[in-house]
């Protein structure tokens, strides 16, 4: 383009000097024409003077020596203005034929000259004088007629000459007017093909740039442009080439990021730092939102002050400044949920900085489960250890307690006793019973038996155990014990030590029974849950348990029973758990529970 | 128009460019220098007796006036002497002061004004010096007095040692007593040119004029020597000389010989004399005069009283 331009510009600068030059040297052609013409005139002039001097110096010859002569003085100027006169004639230019005229003029004018010195000079007699006049005056007669005679011959050639000239002025004029219409269209034109080049390539970049201003970063100049506009136009396809792959490098990462951030299992939020809005949540993942309960959209529309119990926020706000100069905070703490529910969380904070804004990046686990966990491994430890000193003590217990159980009974045979005592016998024979009934109990959970798994209808072991339950219940009609059951006809057997089951369900049909005093239904529900599960409902419509009970319903030794031992649900919890299963209890307090047990179609850790 | 004429026109264009884009400096009028605010304020009047005809003497002495006026930082105007006689009235009349002057007009001059002579030519040769010569065409006959008898005397002026102190001589030395009688007609013709041409040319049958300008003709016009005889020399005069009126000023007075003596002259000095066929100016004084006072006084001529009108 620049060499375009630069030719452009040399085009208009000739243009410019051409016609410039042209011009001039056609005024100075006009002018010098012109001149011709005035010289023409000039001519006439210079004629009519050289005669009139001529005129005037004959005067002078006449008058000599009469009254009215000049004085010398005058006489040789009048002269002299001759000769300058005719000098004027001879310093221009004429072609060669009149240049031979002019020169026989100078000679007579010199000769005349010579003739008007003589006649001036001379001292002699009237006669001699006179015919010096009269000579003289013949030259200047002579003279005046060559004058005459040039000037006749000269007027046709000058009238030509005129005319000539004047057409050439015309034709001047015309090409001049030509020229002065022509060259700043031409001016134009070129300046026009220069401008389209140059706008319509200039319109080709601001269009691209608009397009890629507007976030069209797949835009491609293909208009192919010429020059350095076609260089610009490459530059600008690599650079959103470039700007593509750089583009998407940056999705890359970005979606790496947003995916670990949305992934991530614990919540992280991103919380403003500035006074004015210091704590304000600017962003939140989705563990975030699961965490505190609430949507993401309502998180960004919250401070994270309010998701920290009231007694902890000044604390918080002490941990922020440290996290403002940089340090990095770890701590265990609760966070409030939607529902106000407390729970316990691993907090990690941190300065996240980004251009000149900080911010506090956020992490948040809640442990609520490893607590438990621990708690239960804590408990599961304290009941091994109880379960270990149970054996121990059953094993030191149970042999004496046996020895004195039989000889109870040998003495209660053998001795004759009053009614009152064999009653007393006979209660302590009970009591010693019980107690080993406690104390096989308390192996039983201590050291359950190792499960025996084969495969075991679930419908038929529930079946079987209710009519033995029925039996039981049948006994004391009054108490008005009805069983329902919904049992599903697709259930599939399970690996389960059928023995240990059917104890676990008739201790939970037990406690049904002892929670319905005044009688009730209690209902057995069996479904699939999923494919490799089955599910198992036993509800009552007892009077039902208090939170309380709920929580420590699978203690050991916690009971709402005057008589029980506090191990049966423990034990069947053990039991269960021994089989990969889960048992979970719901209750309504005067409505009843519900004891929901899930068992897996196969046991993955049987050996 | 020519390219030739035409390039002043683009060089003044240029300069006019030049002027405009210079037009806003601050260049300040500069004062005219002293030598710029000179003015030539004294005009010297110098007489022309009439040696060629009027005007072509006029033209050979402007040159040199003209230098020597920018030398002296004045102006010299030329003045036409028609006669050779009425120098005395003319140098009264025409309020002159000074003249070139021949022998014998610088000599009654000296005489009759007491004039000073400064300085006279050296001609091309080495002669400073002119004589007179008495000339016939040749196959004329004259030769003698009485071959002179009724023919046509020309003189230049009574006021020429050539044009009338020689052949008055001549004539004595031929046993003329009275030449006015001798002669059917004489006349002067006024300028030594003229004499000469006139008998080259038939008007007259005797003439006598100056060596120099005869010879200078001839170099012209070859018909001169070729149909001329010259029957009779003077002896040698002072070639004509710049006389000024005794009081012109000293100090330009000086300046002017100064000048016109000085050897260290310019080359347009030179081109000057070289056309009036001169090699330099040589001092003259009056003392220089004295052989015309005698010539004239062995003819019978006081200057100091001597009428010199023709007629």
């Amino acid at each position: 383009m620049r060499k375009y331009a630069l030719l452009g510009l040399t085009l208009m600068l000739c243009c410019f000097i051409g016609g410039g030059i042209y011009i001039i040297t056609s005024i100075f052609e006009v002018t010098d024409k012109l001149e011709k013409v005035i010289s023409f005139h000039r001519v006439e002039f210079l004629r009519e003077n050289l005669v009139h001097h001529i005129k005037t110096a004959q005067s002078d010859l006449l008058l000599q020596e009469s009254p009215h002569s000049s004085d010398l003085e005058a006489s040789v100027r009048h002269v002299e203005a001759m000769e300058s006169s005719s000098q004027v004639c001879f310093s221009c230019h004429h072609t060669t034929e009149t240049n031979v005229k002019l020169e026989n003029l100078k000679g007579n004018i010199e000769r005349y000259m010579s003739l008007i010195s003589r006649s001036m000079t001379i001292q002699a007699n009237q006669s001699r004088k006179e015919k010096v006049r009269t000579l003289a005056y013949s030259q200047g007669d002579q003279l005046l007629n060559e004058i005459r005679s040039l000037s006749l011959s000269s007027a046709e050639k000058i009238s030509t000459k005129i005319s000539t000239i004047r057409a050439d002025i015309h034709a001047t004029n015309y090409f001049l007017i030509a020229c002065v219409i022509l060259g700043p269209i031409t001016i134009l034109i070129i300046t026009f093909f220069f401008l389209k080049r140059f706008t319509g390539s200039i319109e080709t970049l601001v269009i691209a740039a608009h397009e890629l201003k507007n976030g069209n970063l797949n835009y491609q100049i293909k208009t192919p442009l010429k020059d350095e506009f076609g260089t610009l136009a490459s530059a600008f396809n690599k650079m959103v080439d470039s700007l593509n792959t750089e583009r998407q490098k940056f999705e890359s990462a970005q979606t790496l990021y947003q995916t670990l951030f949305e992934s991530a299992g614990d919540a992280i939020m991103i919380c403003a730092l500035e006074k004015k809005s210091q704590g304000q949540i600017v962003s939140a993942n989705h563990a975030a939102s699961v965490l505190y309960g609430y949507s993401n959209s309502e998180l960004l529309e919250m401070n994270i002050f309010s998701l920290i119990p009231e007694d902890k926020r000044e604390r918080f706000k002490e941990k922020m400044k440290a996290v403002l100069k940089g340090t990095w905070s770890q701590a265990k703490g609760q966070r409030k949920r939607k529902d106000g529910r407390l729970i316990p969380v691993d907090l990690s904070l941190g300065l996240l900085q980004l251009n000149d804004q900080k911010y506090l990046l956020s992490f948040c686990k809640d442990i609520s489960d490893r607590l438990q966990a621990e708690e239960e491994l804590q408990l599961a430890n304290k009941m091994a250890l109880v379960g270990q000193m149970a054996a121990g003590l059953a094993h030191e217990i149970k042999n004496p307690l046996a020895g004195i159980k039989v000889s109870l009974d040998v003495l209660s045979d053998e001795l004759d006793l009053k009614t009152e005592d064999k009653d007393l016998f006979a209660r302590v024979i009970n009591e010693v019973s019980r107690m080993e009934r406690l104390l096989k109990s308390l192996l039983s959970y201590a050291r359950p038996p190792h499960p025996q798994f084969d495969l075991v209808g679930i419908n038929r072991l529930l079946d079987s155990t209710i009519k033995n339950v029925g039996m039981t219940v049948g006994q004391a009609p009054e108490r008005h014990i009805f069983f329902e059951n919904d049992f599903s006809l697709d259930l599939l057997q399970i690996e389960a030590d059928s023995s240990q089951l059917q104890q676990v369900y008739l201790n939970i049909y037990l406690n049904a029974i002892d929670a319905m005093p005044d009688g009730g239904t209690i209902t057995t529900v069996t479904r699939m849950d999923g494919e490799d599960h089955v599910w198992i409902e036993i509800s009552d419509t007892g009077v039902g348990l208090s939170p309380t009970a709920i929580a420590k319903i699978f203690t050991p030794f916690f009971t709402t029973k005057t008589k029980g031992t506090g191990l049966g649900l423990a034990i069947c919890k053990r039991l269960i758990e021994q089989h990969g299963g889960t048992i979970e209890v719901e209750s309504w307090s005067g409505e009843g529970t519900s004891f929901v047990m899930i068992f897996p179609l196969v046991q993955k850790n049987r050996e | 128009m020519s390219v030739s004429h035409q390039r002043p026109f683009y060089y003044l264009l240029i300069f006019c460019c030049c002027s405009i884009s210079l037009g806003g400096c601050n260049r300040q009028e500069q004062p005219p220098s002293p030598q710029q605010a000179v003015t030539i304020q004294q005009i010297f009047r110098i007489g022309l007796i009439p040696e060629h005809n009027l005007f072509d003497q006029k033209k050979r002495y402007e040159p040199l006036l003209d230098y020597l006026a920018k030398r002296l930082g004045v102006a010299f105007e030329i003045v036409i002497l028609p006669r050779y006689g009425n120098i005395i009235d003319n140098f009264n009349e025409l309020k002159l002061d000074g003249a070139f002057l021949g022998s014998f007009t610088g000599a009654m001059t000296i005489m009759k004004l007491g004039v000073v002579p400064i300085a006279r030519p050296q001609y091309e040769g080495g002669a400073s010096t002119y004589f007179g010569i008495v000339f016939v065409k040749k196959g004329s006959g004259i030769r003698t007095a009485k071959s002179m008898r009724g023919k046509r005397m020309v003189f230049v002026d009574r006021a020429t040692t050539a044009g009338y102190l020689l052949p008055l001589a001549y004539f004595k030395e031929l046993g003329i007593t009275d030449y006015t009688k001798w002669f059917s007609e004489c006349y002067f013709s006024g300028t030594h040119e003229d004499a000469i041409l006139d008998v080259l040319n038939n008007l007259a049958d005797v003439g006598a004029a100056k060596n120099t300008v005869f010879y200078r003709l001839a170099a012209a016009d070859k018909r001169i020597l070729a149909e001329l005889d010259i029957l009779s020399t003077s002896p040698k005069v002072p070639s004509n000389g710049l006389m000024l009126k005794k009081d012109f000023p000293p100090e330009l007075k000086k300046k002017l010989r100064e000048t016109l003596l000085s050897t260290k002259q310019t080359s347009e000095w030179q081109n000057i004399l070289k056309k009036l066929k001169i090699e330099k100016f040589i001092n003259t004084s009056v003392d220089d005069y004295q052989p015309v006072l005698n010539y004239a006084k062995n003819n019978g001529i006081d200057l100091a009283t001597y009428r010199y009108q023709n007629f």
